[in-house]
């Protein structure tokens, strides 16, 4: 049986790295893994984007060439507004980088571990 | 009409980014005094704002749509401001005003407390953003301001062991909360070509827009995305089985934060999910939609219990209160999954009830845990002796918590018990979990104010001073107030149900613009 096509091909990828990015964040142990796993699920999520926005064949980057009709340039260009998320959500990954990078060296300095079957001092 | 009415709401959350600017700006330079006058100011003209909002919304002009930067959808963000949103925006305000004069006194000893009100100003802007935006994208951008903040505000007391703990925690699955509800709207952008919350109940009706056609894939995936988005909000919201990060964050915050978190951050959460789920993909009409709604109901019994069970046995005051919204929010998602209109007016009156009484209840906690040195529950024996004025107003609250008629609460509390029993098919079975749980949470509740009440009078490291009684004064006479009008609540309760509900309505007033013409 063929599971894809080679137009499916990049969304199962994109599955794949989702559910490993998922099962790493809820089972590993280590914070910073966790951390690092959170922040493949954004990119799996970006390539999703980008994905969505692109155009097989011979599409044109989504700046309109000067003397081409609007609605020839629409129909071959790929999706601007895919590329808008993507970079909206870069730039917020950086923020969430900060964040958890800070919290995680503040555990360290009082645990003396990043592990966290190792810190045991709220129950949950 | 005048335009500062139109753009109170927008004015407000930009007063409140600048806020968080100048906070920084004044700390450094003028030192703390200038940093709580400024915030002080700042969130009063907040509740001036969003009063003006509320005014102008249900007596002049009725609900209407800001196109953020004068682009109007599907091209630019819509601001929606209605009957659902704005009283909401009004409590967001005015509890962020109670606990601003709160934190003056209660942050004495703390040090850097201009990164404290500063981000608490950028949660601020982030939950009014969440409550009016209408677009599926503008959600994930807000939700990241509001989250990012109230991680970082979780550990400000950054050198208290358990406290960082909590704030990883919290931080880890927030922002996994956050990362899946991105991955849901990478497939709403696959599905429907658009991310304007009101296109997409639009086109589920065989709407063509002029800017992205209709549909690009058939729907019949719709439920995949539904649970993806009910699964990040039920970890942002803290519903069983995502709630074990909720009792450590609440607990060991600083109590003026854990009075917005328990109070304001997971009712907003809820609030945004009804929003996605009943205008956003039909939950009423379309099947796929409907599928949240169960989901809603399932988790919301498992809440409810879960959370009154946990109630039962805890030994410290602010894990007791925590879980107590946790066994609310399972009570208001009951309410929203059951989806009829008395439904989800009566979860939306619990939103506001619940955000009202559970902020006051931390703000008393914190009294009583300074007082006390202590956050243990038997610590609290002859408490009432010393400080005879909190304790009563911690026992206002507590009763009005465990739906004492007529404190607030309890008319929410009926209200929900009788959208369950009118409902059809198996919902009337419902009540039972949800009277278990209420009995529950009464007995524990009821166990903490005999603690209170019982014993010797005890020695107090500090009485509380005058700026914190008034402004947990001001919550409790909310409630009481608000208790005693019921036909005002339920009018408020009704006609914002009507507005969430009217998904063709909402369509309509936020596609207008493009003369938009309904299925």
């Amino acid at each position: 049986m063929v599971i894809a096509t080679t137009g499916q091909l990049p969304y199962i990828l994109v599955a794949i790295m989702a559910s490993i990015c998922i099962y790493a964040v809820l089972f590993k142990s280590n914070l910073f893994k966790k951390m690092l796993a959170i922040f493949l699920l954004t990119d799996a999520v970006n390539l999703l984007f980008i994905i969505q926005g692109y155009r097989l064949g011979n599409a044109i980057p989504p700046i309109i060439p000067p003397g081409m009709d609007p609605s020839e340039f629409a129909s071959i260009a790929v999706d601007p507004l895919a590329h808008y998320f993507v970079v909206t959500a870069v730039v917020i990954g950086l923020a969430e980088v900060a964040t958890l990078t800070a919290l995680i060296i503040y555990t360290y300095r009082h645990y003396g571990t990043i592990e966290t079957k190792k810190i045991k001092e709220l129950r949950g | 009409m005048s335009p500062l009415l139109i753009q109170a709401p927008i004015l407000a959350m930009l007063l409140t980014l600048l806020g968080s600017f100048l906070c920084v700006l004044f700390g450094m330079f003028m030192g703390r005094r200038a940093v709580e006058l400024l915030s002080g100011v700042l969130t009063a003209a907040t509740i001036l704002l969003s009063s003006l909002a509320l005014i102008n919304v249900y007596l002049l002009e009725g609900p209407y749509v800001y196109y953020m930067g004068g682009w109007p959808p599907p091209v630019g963000i819509p601001y929606v401001i209605d009957r659902f949103s704005a009283p909401l925006s009004l409590a967001v305000s005015v509890i962020f005003f109670a606990t601003m004069v709160y934190s003056v006194r209660y942050l004495e000893k703390d040090r850097d407390v201009k990164w404290y009100y500063s981000l608490r100003f950028l949660m601020q802007t982030g939950m009014y953003g969440l409550l009016f935006t209408g677009d599926m994208f503008h959600i994930f951008i807000m939700l990241e301001l509001m989250g990012l903040s109230a991680i970082l505000l979780v550990p400000f007391r950054k050198e208290v062991k358990a406290s960082v703990e909590a704030g990883i925690k919290y931080g880890i699955y927030d922002i996994l909360a956050i990362s899946i509800y991105y991955l849901s709207t990478a497939m709403i952008f696959g599905m429907f070509g658009s991310m304007t919350i009101a296109e997409i109940s639009a086109k589920l009706g065989g709407y063509v827009s002029p800017f992205s056609g209709g549909m690009f894939a058939d729907p019949s995936a719709l439920p995949v995305i539904v649970a993806l988005i009910v699964w990040s909000f039920a970890i942002g919201a803290a519903i069983v089985p995502q709630h074990f990060w909720l009792p450590d964050a609440h607990s060991m915050a600083p109590s003026s934060i854990s009075a917005i978190l328990s109070g304001l951050l997971v009712q907003v959460n809820i609030a945004v999910l009804a929003r996605i789920l009943f205008d956003g993909f039909a939950a009423g009409s379309h099947p796929g939609g409907a599928v949240g709604l169960q989901l809603l109901v399932i988790l919301g019994v498992a809440s409810s219990l879960v959370g009154a069970a946990f109630m039962l046995v805890q030994s410290d005051i602010k894990r007791l209160i925590a879980y107590s919204t946790i066994t609310n929010l399972g009570l208001i998602t009951i309410g929203l999954g059951v989806g009829t209109s008395l439904g989800v007016s009566a979860a939306y009156l619990h939103i506001i009830n619940h955000a009202f009484v559970k902020a006051s209840l931390f703000m008393i906690a914190g009294v009583f845990i300074h007082a006390t040195g202590s956050r243990e529950i038997g610590a609290l024996r002859g408490i009432s002796k010393a400080l005879p004025g909190t304790s009563l107003l911690y026992t206002l609250g507590t009763l009005a918590a465990i739906g004492f008629p007529p404190l607030s609460m309890f008319w929410s509390k009926l209200l929900l018990l009788l959208s369950v029993l009118s409902a059809g098919g198996v919902y009337p079975y419902l009540v039972l979990p949800m009277v278990v749980s209420i009995v529950f949470e009464s007995i524990a509740q009821i166990r903490l104010l005999a603690i209170i009440y019982s014993g010797e009078k005890r020695a107090v490291n500090c009485h509380p001073s005058l700026p914190v009684i008034l402004s947990i004064g001001i919550m409790i006479s909310i409630i009481v107030v608000t208790g005693l009008m019921p036909n005002m609540l339920f009018e408020f309760g009704r006609l914002a149900a009507e507005d969430l509900l009217n998904v063709s309505g909402y369509a309509d007033l936020v596609l207008k613009s493009l003369n938009y013409a309904a299925p």
